[in-house]
Protein backbone atom coordinates (compact mmCIF):
# COMPACT_ATOMS: atom_id res chain seq x y z
CA UNK A 1 0.00 0.00 0.00
CA UNK A 2 1.46 3.66 -0.83
CA UNK A 3 0.17 6.54 -0.21
CA UNK A 4 -0.06 9.97 -2.14
CA UNK A 5 -0.04 13.72 -1.59
CA UNK A 6 -1.65 14.85 -4.83
CA UNK A 7 -1.50 18.47 -5.07
CA UNK A 8 -3.95 19.97 -7.02
CA UNK A 9 -3.31 23.24 -9.20
CA UNK A 10 -5.96 24.45 -11.09
CA UNK A 11 -5.50 25.62 -14.33
CA UNK A 12 -9.18 27.28 -14.69
CA UNK A 13 -12.14 28.35 -12.41
CA UNK A 14 -13.96 25.34 -10.74
CA UNK A 15 -17.10 25.22 -10.18
CA UNK A 16 -18.84 22.62 -7.28
CA UNK A 17 -22.64 23.21 -6.77
CA UNK A 18 -23.89 21.76 -3.61
CA UNK A 19 -27.88 23.07 -3.60
CA UNK A 20 -30.07 22.12 -6.50
CA UNK A 21 -31.16 24.46 -8.89
CA UNK A 22 -28.64 27.11 -7.76
CA UNK A 23 -25.73 27.90 -10.27
CA UNK A 24 -24.52 30.77 -8.43
CA UNK A 25 -23.46 29.08 -5.09
CA UNK A 26 -20.18 26.55 -5.58
CA UNK A 27 -18.30 25.40 -2.65
CA UNK A 28 -14.52 25.96 -2.61
CA UNK A 29 -13.29 22.30 -1.25
CA UNK A 30 -13.78 18.64 -2.90
CA UNK A 31 -15.47 16.08 -1.25
CA UNK A 32 -14.15 12.55 -1.18
CA UNK A 33 -17.26 11.13 -3.23
CA UNK A 34 -16.89 13.45 -5.57
CA UNK A 35 -13.01 13.04 -6.42
CA UNK A 36 -13.97 9.43 -6.32
CA UNK A 37 -16.29 9.47 -9.06
CA UNK A 38 -14.26 11.44 -11.14
CA UNK A 39 -11.72 9.41 -11.04
CA UNK A 40 -13.92 6.09 -11.53
CA UNK A 41 -15.40 7.79 -14.70
CA UNK A 42 -12.19 8.73 -16.15
CA UNK A 43 -11.01 5.22 -15.33
CA UNK A 44 -13.75 3.58 -17.21
CA UNK A 45 -13.45 6.06 -20.27
CA UNK A 46 -9.25 4.61 -20.77
CA UNK A 47 -9.89 1.02 -19.73
CA UNK A 48 -13.10 0.18 -20.13
CA UNK A 49 -15.91 -0.89 -17.99
CA UNK A 50 -14.88 -4.48 -17.28
CA UNK A 51 -11.35 -2.97 -16.16
CA UNK A 52 -13.05 -0.41 -13.97
CA UNK A 53 -15.63 -3.12 -12.06
CA UNK A 54 -12.52 -4.49 -10.91
CA UNK A 55 -10.76 -1.22 -9.87
CA UNK A 56 -14.33 -0.79 -7.68
CA UNK A 57 -14.04 -3.92 -6.38
CA UNK A 58 -10.44 -3.30 -4.69
CA UNK A 59 -11.97 0.05 -3.57
CA UNK A 60 -14.44 -1.87 -1.94
CA UNK A 61 -12.02 -4.36 -0.66
CA UNK A 62 -10.25 -1.35 0.74
CA UNK A 63 -6.97 -1.50 -1.61
CA UNK A 64 -7.83 1.99 -2.70
CA UNK A 65 -9.52 4.94 -0.91
CA UNK A 66 -9.57 8.70 -1.39
CA UNK A 67 -9.76 11.51 0.92
CA UNK A 68 -11.56 15.06 0.05
CA UNK A 69 -9.63 17.80 -1.25
CA UNK A 70 -8.72 21.20 1.01
CA UNK A 71 -6.67 23.75 0.31
CA UNK A 72 -2.68 24.22 0.22
CA UNK A 73 -0.76 27.64 0.15
CA UNK A 74 2.45 26.87 -1.34
CA UNK A 75 3.78 23.93 0.57
CA UNK A 76 1.83 24.57 3.97
CA UNK A 77 -1.36 21.91 3.83
CA UNK A 78 -4.74 22.70 5.75
CA UNK A 79 -6.52 19.82 7.26
CA UNK A 80 -10.42 20.55 8.46
CA UNK A 81 -10.74 21.34 12.07
CA UNK A 82 -11.13 18.74 13.88
CA UNK A 83 -14.33 18.75 15.74
CA UNK A 84 -14.05 19.92 19.49
CA UNK A 85 -10.11 20.47 19.63
CA UNK A 86 -9.41 23.86 20.76
CA UNK A 87 -7.19 26.63 19.69
CA UNK A 88 -7.55 29.60 22.25
CA UNK A 89 -3.77 29.52 22.40
CA UNK A 90 -3.31 30.46 18.97
CA UNK A 91 -6.01 33.46 18.58
CA UNK A 92 -7.27 35.68 21.66
CA UNK A 93 -10.28 36.10 20.97
CA UNK A 94 -12.82 32.66 21.73
CA UNK A 95 -15.30 34.65 18.71
CA UNK A 96 -12.67 34.50 16.36
CA UNK A 97 -12.07 31.09 17.49
CA UNK A 98 -15.33 29.80 16.38
CA UNK A 99 -15.09 30.47 13.04
CA UNK A 100 -11.82 28.37 12.56
CA UNK A 101 -12.83 25.89 9.87
CA UNK A 102 -9.57 24.65 8.48
CA UNK A 103 -6.18 24.43 10.51
CA UNK A 104 -2.48 24.32 8.88
CA UNK A 105 -0.39 21.11 8.99
CA UNK A 106 2.26 22.56 10.93
CA UNK A 107 0.01 23.71 14.06
CA UNK A 108 -1.85 20.40 13.89
CA UNK A 109 0.73 17.94 13.88
CA UNK A 110 3.82 19.93 14.50
CA UNK A 111 5.20 22.48 17.27
CA UNK A 112 4.70 25.46 16.01
CA UNK A 113 4.11 28.30 18.48
CA UNK A 114 2.76 31.52 16.09
CA UNK A 115 -0.28 31.12 14.13
CA UNK A 116 -2.51 33.68 12.35
CA UNK A 117 -5.94 33.52 11.31
CA UNK A 118 -7.12 34.53 8.24
CA UNK A 119 -10.62 33.73 7.24
CA UNK A 120 -11.43 30.60 8.62
CA UNK A 121 -8.10 29.07 8.23
CA UNK A 122 -5.31 28.87 11.13
CA UNK A 123 -1.67 29.67 9.15
CA UNK A 124 1.68 29.20 9.74
CA UNK A 125 2.65 32.12 8.20
CA UNK A 126 0.82 35.36 7.76
CA UNK A 127 -0.83 35.56 4.14
CA UNK A 128 -1.92 38.69 2.73
CA UNK A 129 -3.86 37.77 -0.05
CA UNK A 130 -6.90 35.29 -0.37
CA UNK A 131 -6.59 31.92 -0.89
CA UNK A 132 -9.57 31.87 -3.55
CA UNK A 133 -12.12 34.31 -4.66
CA UNK A 134 -15.33 33.24 -5.63
CA UNK A 135 -16.58 35.43 -8.38
CA UNK A 136 -20.39 35.30 -9.87
CA UNK A 137 -21.20 36.02 -13.26
CA UNK A 138 -23.91 36.61 -15.47
CA UNK A 139 -24.42 34.47 -18.84
CA UNK A 140 -27.24 34.35 -20.86
CA UNK A 141 -29.14 31.66 -23.59
CA UNK A 142 -30.41 33.35 -26.30
CA UNK A 143 -33.47 32.42 -28.40
CA UNK A 144 -32.49 31.07 -31.81
CA UNK A 145 -34.83 33.22 -33.59
CA UNK A 146 -36.25 36.12 -31.81
CA UNK A 147 -32.56 36.76 -30.11
CA UNK A 148 -35.26 36.83 -26.78
CA UNK A 149 -32.66 36.36 -23.88
CA UNK A 150 -32.20 34.65 -20.36
CA UNK A 151 -30.26 35.51 -18.12
CA UNK A 152 -28.99 33.71 -15.31
CA UNK A 153 -25.97 33.77 -12.68
CA UNK A 154 -23.13 31.42 -12.13
CA UNK A 155 -20.24 31.60 -9.54
CA UNK A 156 -16.96 30.04 -10.02
CA UNK A 157 -13.73 29.56 -7.67
CA UNK A 158 -11.18 30.90 -8.49
CA UNK A 159 -7.67 30.24 -6.80
CA UNK A 160 -4.86 32.34 -6.56
CA UNK A 161 -1.08 31.63 -7.44
CA UNK A 162 0.56 28.63 -5.67
CA UNK A 163 -2.85 27.97 -4.21
CA UNK A 164 -4.94 25.05 -5.34
CA UNK A 165 -6.51 22.15 -3.48
CA UNK A 166 -4.54 18.64 -2.28
CA UNK A 167 -5.99 14.68 -1.25
CA UNK A 168 -4.34 11.63 0.01
CA UNK A 169 -5.00 8.76 -2.17
CA UNK A 170 -4.32 5.47 -1.00
CA UNK A 171 -3.77 2.50 -3.43
CA UNK A 172 -1.77 -1.13 -3.96
CA UNK A 173 1.26 -1.14 -5.68
CA UNK A 174 -0.36 -2.51 -9.23
CA UNK A 175 -3.23 -0.14 -9.52
CA UNK A 176 -1.53 2.80 -8.82
CA UNK A 177 -0.11 3.36 -12.20
CA UNK A 178 -3.98 3.38 -13.58
CA UNK A 179 -5.13 5.51 -10.93
CA UNK A 180 -2.36 7.58 -12.11
CA UNK A 181 -3.50 8.15 -15.48
CA UNK A 182 -7.33 7.87 -14.56
CA UNK A 183 -6.46 11.64 -12.64
CA UNK A 184 -4.17 12.55 -15.60
CA UNK A 185 -7.49 12.19 -18.11
CA UNK A 186 -9.42 14.22 -15.09
CA UNK A 187 -7.47 16.94 -15.47
CA UNK A 188 -8.13 17.01 -18.93
CA UNK A 189 -11.92 16.76 -18.64
CA UNK A 190 -12.23 18.61 -15.73
CA UNK A 191 -14.14 17.92 -12.39
CA UNK A 192 -17.26 19.77 -11.00
CA UNK A 193 -19.71 21.32 -13.20
CA UNK A 194 -19.77 23.55 -16.30
CA UNK A 195 -16.85 21.53 -17.56
CA UNK A 196 -17.66 21.69 -21.29
CA UNK A 197 -16.69 25.43 -20.72
CA UNK A 198 -13.10 24.39 -19.61
CA UNK A 199 -14.03 24.55 -15.87
CA UNK A 200 -12.25 22.54 -12.99
CA UNK A 201 -9.26 21.84 -15.13
CA UNK A 202 -5.92 20.68 -13.34
CA UNK A 203 -2.53 20.21 -13.21
CA UNK A 204 -1.25 17.40 -10.90
CA UNK A 205 1.53 16.44 -8.78
CA UNK A 206 1.83 13.23 -6.93
CA UNK A 207 3.82 13.20 -3.96
CA UNK A 208 4.61 10.03 -1.73
CA UNK A 209 3.64 10.32 1.53
CA UNK A 210 4.31 8.17 4.58
CA UNK A 211 1.66 5.90 6.17
CA UNK A 212 0.74 5.98 9.98
CA UNK A 213 -0.65 3.68 11.70
CA UNK A 214 -4.29 4.19 13.01
CA UNK A 215 -4.34 4.84 16.93
CA UNK A 216 -6.74 5.71 19.42
CA UNK A 217 -8.40 9.12 18.29
CA UNK A 218 -8.13 9.64 14.36
CA UNK A 219 -9.02 12.55 12.29
CA UNK A 220 -11.36 11.90 9.40
CA UNK A 221 -10.37 13.38 6.31
CA UNK A 222 -13.19 12.16 3.90
CA UNK A 223 -16.86 12.23 3.81
CA UNK A 224 -17.96 8.64 5.55
CA UNK A 225 -20.92 6.08 5.83
CA UNK A 226 -20.37 3.66 8.49
CA UNK A 227 -21.12 0.05 7.61
CA UNK A 228 -22.88 -2.22 9.75
CA UNK A 229 -19.61 -3.60 11.79
CA UNK A 230 -18.50 0.32 12.52
CA UNK A 231 -19.90 0.47 16.11
CA UNK A 232 -21.54 4.17 16.75
CA UNK A 233 -20.00 4.49 20.36
CA UNK A 234 -16.58 4.89 17.90
CA UNK A 235 -17.97 7.94 16.90
CA UNK A 236 -16.07 10.59 19.51
CA UNK A 237 -17.01 13.98 18.22
CA UNK A 238 -18.88 14.14 14.59
CA UNK A 239 -20.67 16.62 12.23
CA UNK A 240 -23.53 15.13 9.91
CA UNK A 241 -23.95 16.43 6.38
CA UNK A 242 -26.76 15.46 4.05
CA UNK A 243 -25.24 14.71 0.45
CA UNK A 244 -27.88 14.68 -2.26
CA UNK A 245 -26.81 15.44 -6.44
CA UNK A 246 -27.03 13.79 -9.27
CA UNK A 247 -25.24 10.53 -10.90
CA UNK A 248 -22.50 11.29 -13.59
CA UNK A 249 -23.25 8.90 -16.18
CA UNK A 250 -22.17 8.73 -19.96
CA UNK A 251 -24.75 6.19 -20.54
CA UNK A 252 -28.20 7.76 -18.68
CA UNK A 253 -30.46 10.98 -18.35
CA UNK A 254 -30.15 12.92 -15.77
CA UNK A 255 -30.57 10.70 -12.09
CA UNK A 256 -30.90 11.49 -8.45
CA UNK A 257 -28.50 9.99 -5.82
CA UNK A 258 -29.98 9.07 -3.26
CA UNK A 259 -29.69 11.38 -0.35
CA UNK A 260 -27.17 10.56 2.49
CA UNK A 261 -26.64 11.83 5.43
CA UNK A 262 -22.76 11.01 5.99
CA UNK A 263 -20.42 12.07 8.59
CA UNK A 264 -18.15 15.05 7.90
CA UNK A 265 -14.32 15.93 7.48
CA UNK A 266 -13.08 16.73 10.78
CA UNK A 267 -14.86 14.42 13.05
CA UNK A 268 -13.05 11.95 15.13
CA UNK A 269 -13.24 8.46 15.77
CA UNK A 270 -11.93 6.15 17.67
CA UNK A 271 -10.04 2.69 16.56
CA UNK A 272 -10.19 1.28 12.67
CA UNK A 273 -13.30 2.88 11.12
CA UNK A 274 -14.25 1.51 8.12
CA UNK A 275 -17.10 3.07 6.25
CA UNK A 276 -18.55 1.62 3.09
CA UNK A 277 -19.48 2.08 -0.43
CA UNK A 278 -23.28 1.76 -0.80
CA UNK A 279 -24.79 0.14 -4.21
CA UNK A 280 -27.07 3.30 -5.26
CA UNK A 281 -28.28 1.68 -8.41
CA UNK A 282 -31.35 3.17 -9.17
CA UNK A 283 -34.58 1.13 -10.24
CA UNK A 284 -35.03 1.36 -14.22
CA UNK A 285 -31.29 1.88 -14.06
CA UNK A 286 -29.48 -1.03 -16.11
CA UNK A 287 -26.68 0.30 -17.81
CA UNK A 288 -24.00 0.14 -15.38
CA UNK A 289 -23.87 -0.39 -11.32
CA UNK A 290 -23.69 2.98 -9.25
CA UNK A 291 -21.92 3.76 -5.81
CA UNK A 292 -22.27 6.26 -3.21
CA UNK A 293 -18.52 6.60 -1.63
CA UNK A 294 -18.36 6.34 2.06
CA UNK A 295 -15.21 4.73 2.90
CA UNK A 296 -13.42 6.63 5.84
CA UNK A 297 -10.11 7.82 5.63
CA UNK A 298 -8.10 8.05 8.82
CA UNK A 299 -4.78 9.62 9.76
CA UNK A 300 -3.69 9.26 13.54
CA UNK A 301 -4.13 12.56 15.76
CA UNK A 302 -2.77 12.79 19.09
CA UNK A 303 -5.19 15.17 21.40
CA UNK A 304 -6.15 14.90 24.90
CA UNK A 305 -9.64 16.22 25.04
CA UNK B 1 -32.73 0.82 -23.98
CA UNK B 2 -29.32 0.83 -25.66
CA UNK B 3 -26.34 0.42 -24.53
CA UNK B 4 -23.02 0.71 -26.08
CA UNK B 5 -19.85 0.90 -24.43
CA UNK B 6 -18.23 4.26 -24.89
CA UNK B 7 -14.07 4.18 -24.90
CA UNK B 8 -12.43 7.30 -25.41
CA UNK B 9 -9.75 7.25 -28.55
CA UNK B 10 -8.26 10.44 -27.83
CA UNK B 11 -8.17 14.46 -27.74
CA UNK B 12 -8.03 16.83 -30.37
CA UNK B 13 -6.10 19.91 -28.73
CA UNK B 14 -7.03 22.83 -30.94
CA UNK B 15 -4.94 26.00 -29.44
CA UNK B 16 -5.01 29.21 -31.84
CA UNK B 17 -5.19 32.65 -31.75
CA UNK B 18 -8.33 34.85 -31.77
CA UNK B 19 -7.59 38.41 -33.58
CA UNK B 20 -9.91 40.98 -33.33
CA UNK B 21 -10.63 43.23 -36.59
CA UNK B 22 -13.06 45.41 -34.96
CA UNK B 23 -13.81 46.52 -30.87
CA UNK B 24 -15.45 43.19 -28.93
CA UNK B 25 -17.71 43.83 -26.08
CA UNK B 26 -18.37 40.81 -24.27
CA UNK B 27 -20.84 42.10 -21.18
CA UNK B 28 -21.25 41.77 -17.98
CA UNK B 29 -23.39 43.42 -14.95
CA UNK B 30 -21.24 46.75 -12.83
CA UNK B 31 -21.16 45.87 -9.43
CA UNK B 32 -20.87 49.86 -8.69
CA UNK B 33 -22.36 52.67 -9.97
CA UNK B 34 -20.04 55.03 -10.20
CA UNK B 35 -19.75 58.83 -10.89
CA UNK B 36 -19.14 59.17 -14.83
CA UNK B 37 -18.05 55.29 -15.17
CA UNK B 38 -18.94 53.41 -18.07
CA UNK B 39 -22.75 52.30 -18.15
CA UNK B 40 -21.70 48.68 -20.23
CA UNK B 41 -18.70 47.37 -18.71
CA UNK B 42 -17.06 44.60 -19.94
CA UNK B 43 -16.33 40.82 -18.46
CA UNK B 44 -12.68 40.71 -17.07
CA UNK B 45 -10.75 38.40 -15.14
CA UNK B 46 -9.44 38.30 -11.51
CA UNK B 47 -6.57 40.65 -12.59
CA UNK B 48 -8.83 42.81 -14.10
CA UNK B 49 -7.94 41.64 -17.87
CA UNK B 50 -10.55 41.02 -20.32
CA UNK B 51 -10.87 37.84 -21.51
CA UNK B 52 -13.46 35.58 -23.71
CA UNK B 53 -15.39 33.32 -21.75
CA UNK B 54 -16.02 29.80 -22.98
CA UNK B 55 -19.49 29.92 -22.78
CA UNK B 56 -19.94 33.08 -24.82
CA UNK B 57 -17.66 31.30 -27.74
CA UNK B 58 -19.23 27.75 -26.99
CA UNK B 59 -22.68 29.21 -27.22
CA UNK B 60 -21.73 31.25 -30.43
CA UNK B 61 -20.31 28.67 -32.37
CA UNK B 62 -23.41 26.40 -31.62
CA UNK B 63 -25.76 28.74 -32.72
CA UNK B 64 -24.03 29.10 -35.81
CA UNK B 65 -23.67 25.17 -36.53
CA UNK B 66 -27.91 25.03 -36.14
CA UNK B 67 -28.29 27.10 -38.62
CA UNK B 68 -25.90 26.14 -41.02
CA UNK B 69 -26.69 22.58 -40.44
CA UNK B 70 -30.76 23.48 -41.15
CA UNK B 71 -31.47 22.36 -37.45
CA UNK B 72 -34.01 25.08 -36.30
CA UNK B 73 -36.78 22.84 -38.03
CA UNK B 74 -40.57 21.54 -36.58
CA UNK B 75 -39.46 18.47 -34.27
CA UNK B 76 -36.02 19.61 -33.61
CA UNK B 77 -36.34 22.67 -31.92
CA UNK B 78 -37.00 22.38 -28.09
CA UNK B 79 -37.87 25.61 -25.41
CA UNK B 80 -34.53 25.41 -23.00
CA UNK B 81 -36.47 27.95 -20.54
CA UNK B 82 -40.39 26.62 -20.47
CA UNK B 83 -43.03 29.19 -21.17
CA UNK B 84 -43.68 31.29 -17.68
CA UNK B 85 -47.51 31.73 -17.79
CA UNK B 86 -49.25 28.45 -18.97
CA UNK B 87 -51.18 30.28 -21.08
CA UNK B 88 -53.83 28.27 -23.67
CA UNK B 89 -52.97 30.25 -26.88
CA UNK B 90 -50.09 28.55 -28.10
CA UNK B 91 -48.65 32.27 -29.61
CA UNK B 92 -48.49 33.35 -26.25
CA UNK B 93 -46.30 30.66 -25.46
CA UNK B 94 -43.91 30.96 -27.99
CA UNK B 95 -43.09 34.53 -27.02
CA UNK B 96 -41.83 33.70 -23.68
CA UNK B 97 -40.10 30.69 -24.38
CA UNK B 98 -36.35 30.15 -25.30
CA UNK B 99 -35.90 28.08 -28.36
CA UNK B 100 -32.66 25.98 -29.49
CA UNK B 101 -32.25 23.29 -31.08
CA UNK B 102 -31.62 19.52 -29.22
CA UNK B 103 -32.89 16.03 -31.05
CA UNK B 104 -33.10 12.83 -30.81
CA UNK B 105 -31.02 12.09 -34.24
CA UNK B 106 -28.21 9.77 -33.31
CA UNK B 107 -25.87 11.47 -35.83
CA UNK B 108 -26.45 14.88 -35.58
CA UNK B 109 -23.61 16.44 -35.98
CA UNK B 110 -24.46 19.60 -33.25
CA UNK B 111 -25.88 17.82 -31.03
CA UNK B 112 -22.90 15.21 -30.79
CA UNK B 113 -20.34 17.81 -30.63
CA UNK B 114 -21.39 20.41 -28.41
CA UNK B 115 -23.74 18.23 -26.07
CA UNK B 116 -27.23 17.58 -25.05
CA UNK B 117 -29.17 18.34 -22.08
CA UNK B 118 -30.54 14.91 -20.57
CA UNK B 119 -33.42 16.80 -18.45
CA UNK B 120 -36.82 16.74 -19.77
CA UNK B 121 -38.26 19.14 -22.66
CA UNK B 122 -40.57 20.03 -24.79
CA UNK B 123 -40.04 19.59 -28.55
CA UNK B 124 -42.01 21.93 -30.82
CA UNK B 125 -43.87 20.00 -33.53
CA UNK B 126 -45.62 22.47 -35.53
CA UNK B 127 -45.38 26.34 -36.76
CA UNK B 128 -48.26 26.96 -34.40
CA UNK B 129 -45.21 26.23 -31.63
CA UNK B 130 -47.59 22.64 -30.26
CA UNK B 131 -44.93 20.58 -28.08
CA UNK B 132 -44.42 17.09 -27.27
CA UNK B 133 -42.42 15.75 -24.86
CA UNK B 134 -38.66 14.71 -26.05
CA UNK B 135 -37.05 11.61 -25.25
CA UNK B 136 -33.57 11.46 -25.05
CA UNK B 137 -32.87 8.10 -23.55
CA UNK B 138 -31.30 6.30 -26.86
CA UNK B 139 -29.06 8.60 -27.66
CA UNK B 140 -27.17 9.69 -24.68
CA UNK B 141 -23.38 10.44 -25.15
CA UNK B 142 -20.55 12.32 -23.21
CA UNK B 143 -20.43 15.72 -24.60
CA UNK B 144 -17.88 15.77 -27.27
CA UNK B 145 -16.11 19.74 -27.22
CA UNK B 146 -14.31 21.42 -24.35
CA UNK B 147 -14.09 25.34 -25.14
CA UNK B 148 -11.90 27.10 -22.68
CA UNK B 149 -11.87 30.83 -21.71
CA UNK B 150 -9.41 32.34 -24.00
CA UNK B 151 -7.09 35.17 -21.83
CA UNK B 152 -6.15 38.16 -23.48
CA UNK B 153 -2.30 37.96 -24.73
CA UNK B 154 -0.92 41.43 -23.40
CA UNK B 155 1.27 42.08 -25.98
CA UNK B 156 -1.28 42.71 -28.21
CA UNK B 157 -2.37 45.53 -27.03
CA UNK B 158 0.54 48.22 -27.25
CA UNK B 159 1.83 50.89 -25.57
CA UNK B 160 0.48 53.11 -27.82
CA UNK B 161 -2.70 51.84 -28.39
CA UNK B 162 -2.68 52.02 -24.16
CA UNK B 163 -1.79 56.19 -24.35
CA UNK B 164 -5.03 56.41 -27.02
CA UNK B 165 -7.53 54.23 -24.20
CA UNK B 166 -9.17 55.43 -21.54
CA UNK B 167 -8.56 52.29 -19.22
CA UNK B 168 -5.17 49.88 -19.53
CA UNK B 169 -6.93 47.34 -21.49
CA UNK B 170 -10.23 48.39 -22.80
CA UNK B 171 -11.34 51.47 -24.69
CA UNK B 172 -14.61 53.31 -24.38
CA UNK B 173 -16.70 54.29 -27.04
CA UNK B 174 -19.59 56.69 -27.03
CA UNK B 175 -22.96 56.06 -28.78
CA UNK B 176 -25.97 58.30 -29.36
CA UNK B 177 -29.87 57.86 -30.32
CA UNK B 178 -31.59 60.53 -31.66
CA UNK B 179 -35.30 61.44 -31.65
CA UNK B 180 -36.46 61.47 -34.74
CA UNK B 181 -38.80 64.58 -34.38
CA UNK B 182 -36.67 66.83 -32.44
CA UNK B 183 -33.27 65.19 -32.12
CA UNK B 184 -32.72 65.35 -29.32
CA UNK B 185 -29.82 63.16 -27.88
CA UNK B 186 -29.50 60.16 -25.93
CA UNK B 187 -25.67 58.99 -25.44
CA UNK B 188 -24.73 55.90 -23.91
CA UNK B 189 -20.71 54.86 -23.33
CA UNK B 190 -19.94 51.12 -24.08
CA UNK B 191 -16.87 49.65 -23.06
CA UNK B 192 -14.58 47.66 -25.47
CA UNK B 193 -11.72 45.73 -25.79
CA UNK B 194 -10.09 47.54 -28.59
CA UNK B 195 -9.19 45.94 -32.39
CA UNK B 196 -5.76 44.50 -32.72
CA UNK B 197 -6.25 42.59 -29.62
CA UNK B 198 -5.16 39.35 -29.37
CA UNK B 199 -6.99 36.22 -27.52
CA UNK B 200 -5.18 32.99 -26.77
CA UNK B 201 -8.25 30.32 -27.31
CA UNK B 202 -8.07 26.73 -27.05
CA UNK B 203 -10.66 23.83 -27.34
CA UNK B 204 -10.35 19.86 -27.11
CA UNK B 205 -12.68 17.67 -28.48
CA UNK B 206 -12.78 14.40 -27.35
CA UNK B 207 -12.48 11.18 -29.79
CA UNK B 208 -15.14 8.15 -28.46
CA UNK B 209 -15.53 5.15 -30.19
CA UNK B 210 -15.47 5.51 -34.27
CA UNK B 211 -15.75 9.03 -35.01
CA UNK B 212 -12.24 9.70 -36.30
CA UNK B 213 -11.82 13.17 -37.44
CA UNK B 214 -15.72 13.57 -38.43
CA UNK B 215 -16.02 16.14 -35.40
CA UNK B 216 -13.15 17.85 -35.70
CA UNK B 217 -14.31 18.97 -39.12
CA UNK B 218 -17.42 20.10 -37.72
CA UNK B 219 -16.08 22.43 -35.48
CA UNK B 220 -13.61 23.86 -37.90
CA UNK B 221 -15.87 24.86 -40.12
CA UNK B 222 -18.04 26.52 -37.22
CA UNK B 223 -15.01 28.34 -37.07
CA UNK B 224 -15.20 29.53 -40.45
CA UNK B 225 -18.75 30.48 -39.34
CA UNK B 226 -17.60 32.71 -37.16
CA UNK B 227 -15.04 34.47 -38.69
CA UNK B 228 -18.27 35.60 -40.96
CA UNK B 229 -20.38 36.49 -37.64
CA UNK B 230 -19.60 38.21 -35.09
CA UNK B 231 -18.47 37.33 -31.35
CA UNK B 232 -20.19 39.25 -28.20
CA UNK B 233 -22.49 42.10 -28.45
CA UNK B 234 -23.49 44.62 -30.53
CA UNK B 235 -22.38 42.72 -33.50
CA UNK B 236 -24.80 44.51 -35.90
CA UNK B 237 -23.23 47.51 -35.48
CA UNK B 238 -19.52 46.02 -36.47
CA UNK B 239 -18.54 44.59 -33.03
CA UNK B 240 -16.49 41.67 -32.53
CA UNK B 241 -15.08 40.11 -36.16
CA UNK B 242 -12.94 38.08 -35.14
CA UNK B 243 -9.71 36.22 -36.80
CA UNK B 244 -8.48 32.86 -36.01
CA UNK B 245 -4.92 32.77 -36.73
CA UNK B 246 -1.79 30.21 -36.27
CA UNK B 247 -3.85 27.45 -35.24
CA UNK B 248 -1.94 24.39 -34.23
CA UNK B 249 -3.90 20.88 -34.00
CA UNK B 250 -2.36 18.10 -31.99
CA UNK B 251 -3.71 14.77 -31.09
CA UNK B 252 -3.27 13.12 -27.67
CA UNK B 253 -4.22 9.45 -27.72
CA UNK B 254 -4.93 7.12 -24.89
CA UNK B 255 -1.14 5.91 -24.40
CA UNK B 256 -0.50 10.12 -23.30
CA UNK B 257 -2.22 9.32 -20.50
CA UNK B 258 -1.53 5.74 -19.80
CA UNK B 259 2.02 5.59 -20.81
CA UNK B 260 3.04 9.59 -20.79
CA UNK B 261 4.18 9.71 -24.49
CA UNK B 262 3.93 12.95 -25.95
CA UNK B 263 1.19 14.27 -28.14
CA UNK B 264 1.22 14.18 -31.65
CA UNK B 265 1.44 17.76 -33.67
CA UNK B 266 -1.46 16.88 -36.63
CA UNK B 267 -1.53 20.45 -38.21
CA UNK B 268 -0.66 23.50 -37.80
CA UNK B 269 -2.21 26.08 -40.54
CA UNK B 270 -1.53 30.13 -40.53
CA UNK B 271 -5.25 30.99 -40.58
CA UNK B 272 -8.49 29.30 -41.52
CA UNK B 273 -8.46 29.52 -45.12
CA UNK B 274 -5.68 27.29 -45.39
CA UNK B 275 -7.39 24.26 -43.69
CA UNK B 276 -9.06 21.59 -46.62
CA UNK B 277 -10.73 18.52 -45.53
Amino acid sequence: MKRFRIKLKFTSPLHIGYKEGAFNLTETIIHSDTIFSGIINCHSLLYGKDKTDNLINEAINGNFKVSSAFYYINDEYLYPRPVGMNFKKYVDDFKKEKKINYVSEEILFGNTKEAYLKDNMLLKKDMKKNVYNVRERPRSTLDRITNASNIFYTSTCVFNEDCGLWFFMDAKDYIIEEIISSIKLLGDEGIGGDRTYGYGQFEFEPLEHYIEDIKDKNLLLSLCIPNEKDKVEDLIFYNIVERGGYIYSNYSKVKRHSLFRMIQEGSIVKGDFKGCIIDDTPEDFNYHKVYKYGRAFLIPLDWEG
Amino acid sequence: MKFKEISLKGKYIIDAKIELLTGLHVGTAGNSLDIGGVDNPVIKDAMGKPYIPGSSLKGKLRSLMEFYNNKLVPNQVVYTVEPKNDDKENKERAKSGIRMHLCNDENCEVCNLFGRNHGNHKVIINNNGDTDDLNLEDVIQPTRLIVRDASLDESSITKEMQDNMDFDYTEVKFENNLDRITSAANPRQTERVPAGAKFNCSFVINVYNDDNDTYLKEFLTALKLLEDDYLGGQGSRGYGQVKFKDIVIRFRDDNYYKQGQEDKKMYEYKELSEVKF
